[in-house]
């Protein structure tokens, strides 16, 4: 019995450990951030990914040497968030970053996703509407859509 | 010393959230080291990770707060008899549940009180509702010896349910 509990322990550590980190920004403590990311730990949870998600409130804590980062463009119904841009357009090494835009659209549906060779910042990115109040089924399947791709995203750039 | 302990309850969680959140608006100030960095705790409540916790929390403190409300009031003395002492108990449980909720309520969910979207948005239906049932459930838990305690106690916990039924549909 011990054994199971040691080994048990011990997996959860290394598990712990050597679990892909993905840091994903926020910029704001608003609904939409504090939902979205709450809900991309819990789908990659659920889809039992072993993914490590670490949460940055400012793009300033970015080291540079991330992985996968996962920048939450949210706030606006169309575009770039400038604090966004402004950064991106200083980032040389661009791979790590998906930019995930979730534009306040009202109770509209969106889903897309425009490969970094057709960005105009040069990343990978995923359009959703951000809805968090009703969740009927066609926003929780737009919410898995997203998330799934992103997911899809997060494991092709920690091969890179 | 039930009704100590609520009281307690309420003072301490009017003044934890602006201590919590306050935090980082005092920029202006001198800087001080503070004898408890308490920064590291502030990330951690004010992020994604603490929104989820606090959102939990708030879920299972008010189906705690209505379900040992209902306890409270069929394990009452003139209902089923029971000891007076285990009605008090289980309604200060309940009451401290309510009290906890708002706290928790606010602190994760303050900034959705708005009437940006209207008046009457689920939000602050909810939240009227919710704040007013636990003001209700601790008003009954104050007055225990009145007359009025039954019909207080079981308003406050019937608005504390219909405000969380209200929210889930």
């Amino acid at each position: 019995m011990k054994r199971v509990v040691v080994l048990l322990i011990f997996l959860s550590v290394a598990f712990t450990v050597f679990a892909a980190s993905v840091t994903v920004v926020y910029l704001d403590r608003s609904e939409t951030n504090l939902e979205a990311s709450s809900y991309i730990k819990k789908q990659a949870k659920s889809n039992k990914l072993s993914h490590k998600f670490t949460f940055a409130s400012k793009l300033s804590a970015l080291k540079g040497d991330e992985k996968v980062v996962v920048l939450l463009n949210t706030g606006r119904s169309s575009g770039t968030d400038p604090r966004i841009s402004a950064y991106l357009d200083t980032v040389q090494d661009k791979r790590a970053i998906i930019l995930v835009n979730l534009y306040s659209i009202g109770k509209n549906i969106l889903t897309g996703s425009v490969k970094s060779a057709d960005s105009a910042y040069g990343v990978d990115e995923l359009s959703s509407a951000s809805q968090w109040q009703d969740r009927d089924a066609a926003v929780q399947a737009m919410h898995k859509q997203w998330t799934a791709e992103l997911f899809r995203l997060i494991e092709v750039k920690q091969t890179l | 010393m039930f009704k100590k302990i609520t009281i307690y309850l309420v003072v301490l969680f009017l003044l934890l959230p602006s201590a919590l959140f306050a935090a980082e608006a005092d920029s202006t100030a001198t800087e001080k080291k503070p004898l408890i960095d308490m920064s590291a705790f502030n990330d951690y409540i004010q992020g994604p990770d603490g929104y989820q916790l606090l959102s939990t929390t708030h879920d299972v403190l008010g189906y705690s707060a209505v379900l040992l409300g209902l306890t409270a009031g069929l394990f009452s003395p003139p209902l089923l008899g029971v000891d007076e002492d285990i009605h008090g108990l289980i309604g200060a449980a309940a009451t401290t549940a309510a009290v906890l909720n708002i706290g928790v309520g606010f602190l994760n969910y303050g900034n959705r009180l708005s009437t940006s979207e209207g008046l009457f948005t689920k939000d602050n239906i909810h939240i009227v509702m919710g704040i007013t049932g636990g003001v209700l459930m601790l008003v009954a838990s104050l007055t225990g010896e009145s007359d009025f305690h039954p019909i207080i106690a079981g308003l406050g916990t019937g608005l504390m349910g219909a405000s969380i039924v209200f929210q889930i549909f």
